[in-house]
């Protein structure tokens, strides 16, 4: 192709460019001129999560139930003594079975994430540690204070923390009393 | 070229693409933890009250302030105690005496040994009631390294009841005398005393010859001197009056020495002017005579049994006592009896007195006025060494659950502890203890106990041993950690200790 060749090609190109965008520009403006366009996802597979909750050494005193796919975990029960504080060094763990690390936060979300008989609690702390009683991971969650969490941190490859609770109950608590707690976990990626 | 700028083209728009997918990534995936219920239940393990020391048990019975006002006298390292077992009419300010031995062996009597852990002068040597306070005493003799010879005057009423002492020992610093001097504790001890450290104030020169009665140049003794083997004898009198004459009953302790021919004389209940009272005769010469004279300073006669004469003339120091209890009297030489004697011819207090006559001179070196009962007070059981002050049962730590639970105790904080040099805090029951926390010289040792296995519906006690440096209040903030065995799920109790 000569020089006049591929000047004619540009110019062509370029008012077929100009003439899309003042289609498109149309199209934008004119309501009533309606594109369907497709967007297709498929498929959607359901994967093992990467992240999940397992048991731990103090599961069983803290009455841990992990769901199936290790993606829920409910702990039903945990007690404390008034004016004492009880804690569950390790009350579930939570293991990333990844190749890599892991960007993880667990958080106090919302006041009404918590219920019960919340104003007999003189505190309730959740903390992650590397193993029962060791290295903290990220920030204490204050349960009961919204967006109380651990912050976003990377837990690596191949590796299970733990979840300690401490439980305060006030020193005028009953024993009739009783709260419940969720906290939410968020693993960042697919 | 038309190829090329197409694909640059496309390029351009993929990597644009890719920028704006990654800026706005947000692929999430949340998770649900759910605790419910979270209960509030009975403790199954309570924190009780003790016997030792004053408790606060909180609501619950699951925290607990503990105060111990420990009686250890400030700054010493042992001690050990002793019972003084009563006497009848002995009242409160008894003097007692105590042998304080440097080396070892077995307490007894008025003897007690501290192997070693005092100083060899027994500067160091302090007495105190049970409850803490300093007792006044008196060192009478003392050789270093070997042995020393105190008067305490104890307190305690011990007409009817027993009372205990501490001896106290194990201080580098600490020195005889504490008070201003060595006349000063013997004023605090005794109900009269004077060693003659300093002048005659106390006393009146009622008989003299020459110059005496006097304290020679540079000593420490009163010598009761110009005394004759011819007539007039030379006659000496050192009269307490102008500063006691309340001399009832009572014993009279002294130091003496006499040269050939010399009459040592206690007087007792004495009054000068109307020459009565009683004097007991240290008499140097041979042969035997009554000991007991009355009345005290002219026209005497002796009563009483005759005895061997029993003063000595050899210028060599000894000790003499005579004790006093209403109608009967006993005198001693070096601790033993010489010679008892009744008689109620003067009931009256009267001064004291010391003199001399017909040889040439007595002297005295130290004299003492102290309680007296015909039957006195007497040396009970002495107790092993301590090195803290110890508070057995402070407080109870009960199982409520049929079930074992692990405990164990772990300072988290602490106020003042600088003044501890020793304290020790641990279980025990009725067999064993186990060392929880250990501050020495005013720092943890051990600041966390190993487990103890509290077995189901079992109770164990929470115990102290202090001993402090300084005067003050500390405060040792602790966890008593409950758990549940096997496992790491526990429960932290606040305790906290005053101790002061």
């Amino acid at each position: 192709m000569n020089d006049n060749g591929t000047k004619r090609l540009r110019g062509k190109l370029t008012k077929i460019i100009l003439l899309s965008m003042a289609g498109l520009l149309i199209t934008v403006a004119s309501a009533s001129v309606l594109n369907s366009m497709y967007m297709q996802a498929s498929p959607i597979s359901a994967q093992t999560a990467k992240v999940q909750f397992a048991t731990a050494a103090d599961s069983t005193a803290a009455g841990a139930t992990v769901g199936t796919n290790g993606t829920y975990v409910m702990l039903n029960s945990m007690s404390g003594w008034p004016n004492s504080t009880r804690t569950y060094q390790a009350a579930v763990g939570i293991q990333n079975l990844d190749t890599s690390s892991r960007t993880i936060e667990l958080k106090f979300d919302q006041a009404g994430d918590w219920s019960g008989n919340t104003a007999s609690i003189s505190s309730i702390t959740v903390i992650l540690r590397d193993s029962a009683g060791g290295t903290q991971q990220g920030t204490t969650i204050t349960v009961g204070t919204p967006g109380s969490s651990t912050g976003a941190i990377s837990i690596p490859a191949s590796t299970t923390w733990v979840v300690e609770w401490n439980i305060r109950w006030a020193a005028t608590a009953l024993s009739t009393n009783t709260v419940a707690v969720t906290l939410t976990l968020t693993v960042t990626g697919a | 070229m038309t190829t090329k700028f197409i694909s640059f083209t496309l390029l351009i728009i993929i990597l644009l693409s890719s920028l704006s997918l990654s800026a706005n990534a947000a692929t999430f995936n949340k998770y649900n933890s759910q605790a419910a219920p979270i209960t509030a239940e009975a403790p199954k393990v309570t924190i009780g009250q003790g016997t030792a020391g004053n408790t606060t048990i909180y609501t619950n019975n699951t925290s607990a302030c503990a105060s111990v006002g420990t009686n250890w006298l400030t700054g010493w390292t042992y001690r050990k105690t002793h019972v003084i077992t009563y006497a009848a009419g002995a009242g409160t300010n008894y003097q007692i005496r105590i042998k304080v031995n440097y080396g070892s062996g077995l307490d007894s009597g008025e003897n007690v040994y501290l192997n070693g852990k005092c100083r060899t002068d027994f500067g160091d040597i302090r007495f105190t009631s049970a409850n803490g306070t300093l007792l006044n005493c008196w060192m009478e003799t003392k050789l270093d390294g070997n042995n020393t010879v105190f008067w305490v005057k104890v307190t305690d009423d011990l007409s009817t009841v027993n009372a205990s002492v501490y001896v106290y020992y194990g201080k580098a610093d600490a020195v005889y005398p504490y008070l201003a001097s060595a006349r000063a504790h013997g004023d605090a001890t005794f109900l009269f005393f004077d060693d003659f450290t300093v002048d005659l104030s106390r006393w009146n020169r009622e008989r003299t010859s020459g110059v005496y009665p006097q304290i020679p140049s540079g000593t420490d003794y009163v010598r009761c001197g110009g005394g004759s083997t011819s007539s007039p004898y030379g006659l000496t009198s050192l009269g307490s009056s102008p500063t006691y004459s309340g001399f009832l009953n009572g014993a009279i302790e002294f130091r003496l020495r006499t040269t050939t021919n010399a009459l040592g004389e206690v007087v007792y209940r004495g009054n000068y002017a109307a020459n009565t009272g009683y004097k007991a005769r240290y008499d140097c010469r041979t042969g035997t005579e009554q000991s007991f004279m009355k009345p005290s300073y002219s026209g005497w006669s002796g009563f009483g049994p005759t005895v061997t004469r029993f003063g000595d003339g050899t210028e060599v120091w000894y000790r003499g006592t005579v004790t006093v209890s209403g109608s009967a009297f006993k005198m001693y030489k070096d601790g033993v009896l010489k010679n008892t004697a009744t008689d109620a011819t003067y009931a009256s207090s009267g001064e004291i007195a010391l003199q001399n006559h017909y040889g040439s001179w007595t002297d005295y070196d130290w004299v003492a006025v102290r309680n007296f009962v015909g039957t006195e007070p007497s040396h009970g059981a002495w107790g092993s060494e301590e090195s803290g002050q110890t508070f057995d049962y402070v407080l109870q730590v009960v199982n409520q659950a049929p079930y074992s639970w692990n405990i164990r105790l772990k300072a988290y904080d602490q106020t003042n502890i600088g003044r501890l040099s020793n304290c020790t805090i641990y279980f025990r029951n009725s067999t064993e203890v186990t060392r929880q926390i250990y501050v020495y010289n005013g720092a943890y040792n051990q600041q966390v106990g190993s487990w103890y296995n509290l077995t189901s519906l079992s109770t164990v006690y929470i115990a102290l041993a202090v001993a402090t440096n300084t005067s003050g209040t500390s405060y040792v903030y602790v966890y008593l950690e409950v758990q549940v065995p096997n496992t790491s799920t526990s429960n932290l109790m606040v305790v906290t200790f005053a101790i002061s």
